[in-house]
């Protein structure tokens, strides 16, 4: 088994932060509508 | 005989990852495109009347999604499949666990699946063929054939049958799918959907609960189609954006058509809303789609226990005994089982496995180790016992604040139901798990020598 790893197109911070700020905070400020309502 | 890689569970060769982010966005869309996720919305529809389910239905899928792109690294970048890339995290034989939950879930999952195709084609074809085309045996015949062989058979001729049909129905069915929720939305029914009262009998943190477990049931498939991706960030998007739009469009067209007709079983709302053709459609590609992909996942698990074993073989045997389901499935009943077994048994082992790779590794894993059964990965006796205590205090943390959803009382505790309706169970336990893990992990690393040469 040889260690084949691909390099090109690794995941970086800047996806990390893009999906943060897609999935987190639209659920956070929808439970706070919502909640409020 | 040649072996064909992508029949055994080696590492896939760089030159044979040619799955690009177009291909994988379509075969996870597809993989969601199925009757049961329209139930995800209609599960909590009633309790939270339009606007919230439509605003929940959206947001808490983006979130839950989200962990599954996390989730989709390990694979992609090793070309490694799920069940082999869980052995670093619990050891070479405490990943038979996720092996085993994969097979069983995958067995309720190909007979819900199975089942709701058989109910669903009979009524359709009663509804648009007449009574005169309805003939003894029709529900065996598209359960089984449409849920069963023909995924079965499609898996033996190639495992990548789940790529090459996702091109052809994902958008085909996608379509079909923005055009019931546009005829829904233009119909009579609309005013009786927006002046529909909540019940409120189920409230908002049972809908994120709802999201976050369909979600995490995709966490077992994630690592057998991901390591056929071409980079670690197609991967991830992929993963991400097939997942999230379909689950998004499933679950609001699938709420609102509860709130239409008061129905939850889709093969009832598609007919009483007079969509009995194309839910008919979507119902047999969908499942085709769908259950070809669940089972060649189910195979890999197989093989990762018994892996002797010949794969066409183990594709009947994977298959086969969910024919139990398509017999005796109370939709709702089996619909709502699943979801309890996710929840308690996948979703805190998957956080564990995420937590070990992205906090612990930091995206490093010896492959060639994953492979040695007296090797590095070995723990103690094949189990890393920390990971399996982090599991039980996630399991325990699940059952105290969720456990009242199995109906049991000896179940039920009502601190934890109601702590349930602000945290909910599976986000918590996840996270718990993950976090008792990395806290023994760090604390025994240094006293425990199997533990060292594991992060090496």
């Amino acid at each position: 088994m040889n260690q084949e790893v691909v390099e090109a197109g690794r995941v970086n911070k800047a996806d990390h932060l893009i999906l943060f700020f897609l999935s987190c905070i639209p659920l956070l400020v929808s439970l706070f509508v919502v909640c409020a309502d | 005989m040649q072996t064909v890689t992508e029949n055994t569970l080696a590492p896939i060769s760089p030159s044979d990852r040619d799955a690009g982010f177009i291909s994988l966005v379509l075969l996870w869309a597809g993989g969601n495109i199925l009757l049961a996720t329209f139930m995800v919305g209609s599960y909590y529809a009633e309790g939270l009347g339009l606007w919230p389910m439509v605003l929940i239905s959206i947001t808490a899928n983006l979130f839950a999604y989200a962990v599954c792109a996390v989730s989709s690294q390990r694979g992609a970048r090793y070309g490694l499949d799920e069940v082999v890339a869980l052995r670093p995290a619990f050891g070479m034989k405490g990943a038979y666990y996720g092996a085993f939950v994969l097979i069983f879930i995958n067995f309720g999952w190909i007979g819900l699946l199975s089942s709701m195709t058989g109910t669903a084609a009979v009524n359709a074809s009663e509804v648009f063929l007449g009574e005169s085309f309805s003939f003894s045996g029709n529900y065996t015949v598209y359960a089984v054939g449409g849920g069963l062989l023909i995924p079965m058979f499609l898996v033996m001729l190639t495992p990548k049958a789940s790529f090459y049909l996702s091109t052809v129905t994902v958008p085909v069915l996608g379509g079909f799918s923005i055009y019931i929720l546009f005829k829904i939305m233009n119909s009579e029914h609309m005013a009786a959907v927006s002046n529909f009262k909540p019940t409120g009998a189920v409230g908002i943190a049972f809908a994120v609960e709802t999201c976050v477990v369909w979600a995490v049931a995709w966490q077992p498939y994630l690592g057998s189609w991901n390591k056929f991706a071409s980079s670690e960030r197609n991967a991830y998007w992929g993963t991400f954006i097939g997942l999230a739009v379909i689950g998004i469009i499933f679950a609001i067209t699938g709420g609102i058509a509860t709130l239409a007709t008061g129905e939850i079983d889709p093969a009832v709302w598609a007919v009483k809303l007079e969509l009995g053709l194309i839910s008919m459609i979507i119902i047999i590609l969908g499942t085709i789609t769908t259950s070809s992909l669940l089972l060649y996942s189910g195979v890999m698990a197989f093989m990762s226990i018994f892996p002797k074993f010949n794969y066409k073989l183990t594709t009947a045997i994977v298959a086969l005994p969910s024919l139990v389901f398509i017999y005796d499935a109370e939709l709702q009943n089996l619909f709502g089982i699943i979801l309890l077994f996710v929840g308690l048994l996948a979703g805190p082992y998957w956080a564990i496995s995420i937590a070990d790779y992205v906090f612990l590794r930091k995206g490093i894993i010896n492959v060639k180790e994953c492979y040695e059964e007296h090797g590095i990965y070995r723990f103690y006796n094949g189990f890393n016992v920390y990971a399996f205590a982090a599991q039980l205090s996630g399991m325990l943390l699940w059952l105290f604040l969720g456990g009242w959803l199995s109906g049991y009382s000896i179940l039920s505790f009502g601190w934890g139901e109601s702590a349930f309706s602000y945290i909910s169970a599976t986000v918590p336990s996840m996270l718990v798990a993950a976090g008792v893990y990395v806290t023994l992990v760090k604390v025994f690393q240094h006293r425990s020598e199997r533990l060292v040469k594991s992060y090496e």
